[in-house]
């Protein structure tokens, strides 16, 4: 087991090269010059070429890969234009709060998600399960920008059930930064009236960002369940006479989460690319709005770092998934 | 040699595309993608002469006439310059549909070919080309997308390559899994053993029978690509204000939320109904194609 | 003879479908009496295991529809029983095996768990877990299973085919139930492991002093464990005689069909005589004997009307026309 992590994070690391390589040559074969970006709009064709090799802009593609990954390796992700800080900087701040948006979402879309899929498939062709279907089918195609935008509109205000945007309100004192995600730093610093808040400012965009998955793991896991409430091993468990909550709750349930899970996993990729839209909607300060902000002014050393923290994560979300499959399912883990 | 008639000789895979169509047309919700599909490809093709107020399209400017609410003459109301955004989501469905064929078409011309040789070569060239791949399909698209245009500039069409770039992956694994099973067949083994060209291994055993899977996956990403692009618009990073393309209205339309609803709110929803309408044609199209595929 | 254990009477049961009404099953009825071990045989698709899995809720409805007939167990009706009290009988009274024992083991629980969680259910939660625990090793133990400890901790695809049927029968039987039902428990396995599945339930049997249906295709199979077979057709019994009679006087012509289709063990195989056709259509079954269209005797009354189950004596029935009244005395 130890093995094939070790592997897994070996490969992670190849990877994450090759997109580097990747983002580095669409960043160089773009039109545009980045030396006279960086000079900004005023310099003087000298002032640009000094800039060219002080950055070593002159020099060939390849050996400045090499650069830069000597430098990306030892922490320097570059400066941003925009924010006129490091990039590596930007990142510690924004990065938290777009790591908690994200879990906070992915754990809605598994608490609302499975539980749906199961009544759905248990109610089969009933009201319920039309309702739940037409949910899940309708889901995927919402844009969440969009949606963002309505459920602010609506539930923000018109309501006034939630907050409009933001971290938390204006009023309040930000609790002692520990990890950046604000309601794991009220927790520690045991200010539970803060934590609320927090939780508040984040259901809208969070029910956002998971809504496509939420629809497609509902879908999965109510197709899976009905699959599996037909097999012969469940045909054997209730001629054993094993009540149907059982039945339901473990003995299909457990069977279905391996397909479902695939699926957390693939839609876990929707909802690290959805920061940069929902961020945005509900002002967010992540690393979504910090790309967004940094991809208009073609600002590129932001953008690459996101990309980075954002496929690492990605990658890593996926070695976990994979993980939780082997130890749901005795037959994968057997072959590890 | 025969008097066999065309419905004779045939009569098999009529009697196949038969069976097809019964299917198709017991889902309900496969044929409601279909309608909405339908009015989408008629609001493109013919939006320009339906369209009340076609010169509000582009860059006429009505200031008397501003941020109107929905009524007879403007049923999706106005905007800040008084445009008629119905006209403007009715041409929008052009704009639309031509990002989605193009995304689509290249994603295709890319990924397709490139999935049937990895399949069929194996090798370096296969690790070469499915690791590349990998790499591809380990960030989000949206992400890869978004870091394209910033490298290449905003635009419709800085966005459509971006779009392009982050969609040919899905195709390779596609065909390259399919063409790796059907490799195998006896049927293939046969021609390989006659001595078949490669291109005629490939151009009458493989692609054919990869078709459905592909039809599947195209109807989808029309679907997908229009979403992306609405997105890359709503970022300010996809068609730039005033031409009518529907994330690029929302993008603007946002600033004036809530009392303007109806600047996003419209917009939005015929993202909304297109990106469902292509979906729900996919899934019954897959259901028809191809039912083991299924899940 | 004594009350019959299960007694199954005129039963007709209907699926659903797209294409029409299938009528599965049409008027059978069954006895089953205390010790004794019953074998219901018939080509796949005759309605043998639906028959038996209806009688105990075990066929979803919809689409299945059980149009009449009542099912007697226990002095109770089961058809008009609720799922609740329908679970209480299943496991605890009646057991089942079934045919593919890879299916039929949920593959990401292990043994052990499934066996204690069965054993609970059957015992209504009367038995504490680790008294659970304890009587499924000796279930284990009673089923010949090598090394009961070790198997009792594996997951299902650890275990071979054999072992696998050895623990569901094992579940099958830790109730102690009156009936088992055992349905096509060797079709999926070894030859050589078939005969010890099938000693293992004549042993059970005898040593419990259950009764039995069991269902199979094969004669052969059901032989060397039943004393009494049934044979069906196309959703009806057309024979129902002593094992014995089955085989040295088989009256109806599908039952001659059939043990015509076994090989003899020791000569040469010439020719296996099959049964030409196929079963009838049966979202518009014939309105005549069933059979008819493929027996080789059929006469044109055949095609008038059902032929009943008529006793020929000796505890054999055949629903034949040949063996009607009137044409034995002729």
């Amino acid at each position: 087991m130890l093995k094939l992590i070790y592997r897994r994070l070996l490969m992670m690391v190849v990877m994450l090269l090759g997109l580097l390589a990747i983002m580095f040559v669409v960043a160089n074969v773009a039109p545009g010059d980045p030396a006279r970006l960086a000079a900004g709009p005023d310099a003087t064709r000298d002032m640009v070429e000094t800039i060219r090799v002080e950055r070593g802009l002159d020099k060939p593609l390849p050996q400045r890969f090499v650069i830069y990954l000597g430098s990306v390796v030892t922490g320097d992700l570059g400066t941003s234009i925009h924010t006129g800080r490091a990039v590596l900087h930007d990142l510690a701040i924004y990065f938290p709060a777009t790591l908690e948006l994200v879990l906070f979402s992915i754990g809605l879309a598994i608490v609302l998600g499975i539980p749906l899929g199961v009544i759905a498939a248990v109610n089969h062709n009933q009201l319920a399960d039309h309702i739940i279907r037409i949910f899940a089918v309708s889901g995927v195609a919402m844009p969440m920008f969009w949606l963002g935008l309505m459920l602010q509109w609506y539930l923000a205000l018109e309501l006034n059930w939630f907050p409009l945007g933001g971290q938390l309100d204006l009023m309040s004192d930000p609790p002692t930064r520990i990890t950046g995600m604000l309601t794991v730093d009220a927790l520690l610093t045991g200010n539970f009236a803060i934590f609320l808040g927090a939780v508040a400012h984040l259901f809208l965009p969070a029910l956002s960002l998971s809504f496509p998955a939420l629809a497609s793991i509902i879908r999965v896991n109510r197709a899976e369940m009905l699959e599996t409430l037909n097999r012969d091993y469940i045909t054997n468990a209730r001629a054993q006479g094993i009540g149907p909550l059982r039945i339901v709750a473990a003995y299909a349930l457990k069977n279905a989460l391996l397909p479902t899970l695939a699926m957390i996993g693939l839609r876990f990729g929707w909802m690290l690319g959805g920061t940069v839209l929902v961020e945005g909607v509900f002002d967010w300060p992540g690393v979504g709005l910090y790309a967004a902000k940094a991809a208009i002014s073609s600002d590129f050393e932001p953008i690459m770092a996101v990309t980075l923290v954002l496929g690492a994560s990605f990658m890593l979300a996926n070695l976990l998934i994979d993980l939780t499959y082997a130890a749901l399912d005795p037959r994968v883990r057997a072959q590890v | 040699m025969t008097d066999v008639t065309f419905s004779e000789r045939h009569e098999s895979s009529i009697r196949e595309y038969r069976r097809m169509a019964a299917t198709f047309r017991r889902s309900s919700s496969a044929m409601f993608g279909l309608v909405i599909v339908l009015v989408f490809l008629l609001m493109a093709l013919i939006g320009p002469w339906i369209a009340p107020f076609p010169e509000d399209a582009l860059g006429a400017v009505h200031l008397d006439n501003k941020l109107q609410p929905p009524s007879a003459a403007h049923w999706f109301g106005t905007d800040e310059v008084g445009l008629d955004i119905f006209s403007r989501v009715l041409i929008g469905a052009r704009v639309s549909l031509q990002i989605g064929l193009i995304v689509t078409g290249v994603a295709m011309l890319i990924g397709v070919p490139l999935g049937m040789l990895a399949g069929m070569s194996g090798g370096w060239m296969r690790e070469t080309i499915m690791r590349v791949t990998d790499i591809f399909l380990s960030i989000p698209g949206l992400i890869l997308a978004i870091a394209i245009v910033g490298a290449l500039g905003p635009g419709i069409i800085n966005a459509m390559i971006a779009l392009s770039l982050v969609w040919w992956p899905g195709y390779v694994r596609l065909v390259e899994a399919k063409t790796l099973s059907l490799r195998n067949e006896t049927y293939v083994d046969a021609a390989r053993a006659l001595g078949a060209p490669m291109h005629r291994i490939l151009f009458v055993h493989i692609l054919p029978n990869c078709l459905s899977p592909i039809v599947v996956k195209a109807s989808m990403d029309m679907g997908m690509a229009i979403l992306g692009a609405a997105s890359l618009g709503f970022l300010g990073l996809g068609a730039q204000p005033p031409y009518p393309e529907w994330g690029a209205m929302i993008s603007i339309g946002r600033n004036y939320m809530p009392d303007w609803w109806w600047y996003s709110f419209f917009p939005g929803l015929a993202i909304y109904l297109t990106v469902l309408g292509f979906n729900l044609l996919g899934d019954g199209l897959r259901d028809v194609l191809d039912p083991r595929q299924r899940s | 003879m004594s009350d019959p254990i299960l007694s199954i009477r005129d039963m007709r049961l209907e699926f659903d479908t797209f294409d029409g009404v299938y009528k599965a099953i049409d008027g059978v009825s069954l006895n089953v009496a205390p010790g004794e071990a019953l074998g219901l045989v018939g080509e796949t698709g005759c309605g043998k295991s639906v028959l038996t899995r209806a009688a105990f809720g075990l066929v979803p409805s919809p689409p299945a529809r059980i149009t009449s007939g009542e099912v007697l167990f226990g002095g109770r009706d089961l058809l008009s029983l609720r799922e609740k009290q329908l679970r209480s009988i299943r496991g605890a009274q009646v057991a089942m095996i079934f045919q593919d024992p890879m299916t039929y083991l949920n593959p990401v629980f292990k043994v052990g768990t499934q066996l204690v969680d069965a054993i609970i259910a059957q015992q209504k939660g009367a038995i504490a877990r680790r008294a659970a625990r304890d009587l499924a090793l000796e279930m284990l133990d009673k089923v010949h299973l090598p090394n009961p400890q070790r198997q009792f901790d594996s997951y299902p695809h650890e275990l071979s085919g054999g072992m696998r049927q050895r623990v569901l029968i094992a579940m099958a039987l830790a109730a102690k139930p009156k009936l088992l039902i055992a349905d096509e428990p060797t079709t999926a396995l070894d030859v050589t492991v078939q005969a010890q599945i099938l000693d293992l339930i004549a042993e059970l049997v005898s040593e419990l002093g259950l009764s039995v249906i069991m269902i199979s295709h094969d004669l052969g199979v059901v032989a060397q464990v039943c004393n009494r077979v049934a044979v069906m057709y196309a959703g009806q019994i057309v024979e129902d005689a002593p094992v014995a009679d089955i085989f040295d006087n088989p009256k109806h012509p599908y039952t001659l069909g059939l043990l015509k289709a076994i090989p003899h063990p020791l000569r040469p195989v010439e020719h296996l005589a099959g049964i030409p056709g196929s079963l009838p259509n049966l979202y518009t079954p014939p309105t005549g004997c069933r059979f008819a269209d493929r027996c080789s005797h059929a006469v044109p009354v055949c095609t008038d009307g059902k032929p009943p189950l008529m006793d020929l004596g000796a505890g054999h029935r055949v629903a034949c026309t040949l063996y009607r009244k009137e044409h034995v005395d002729a």
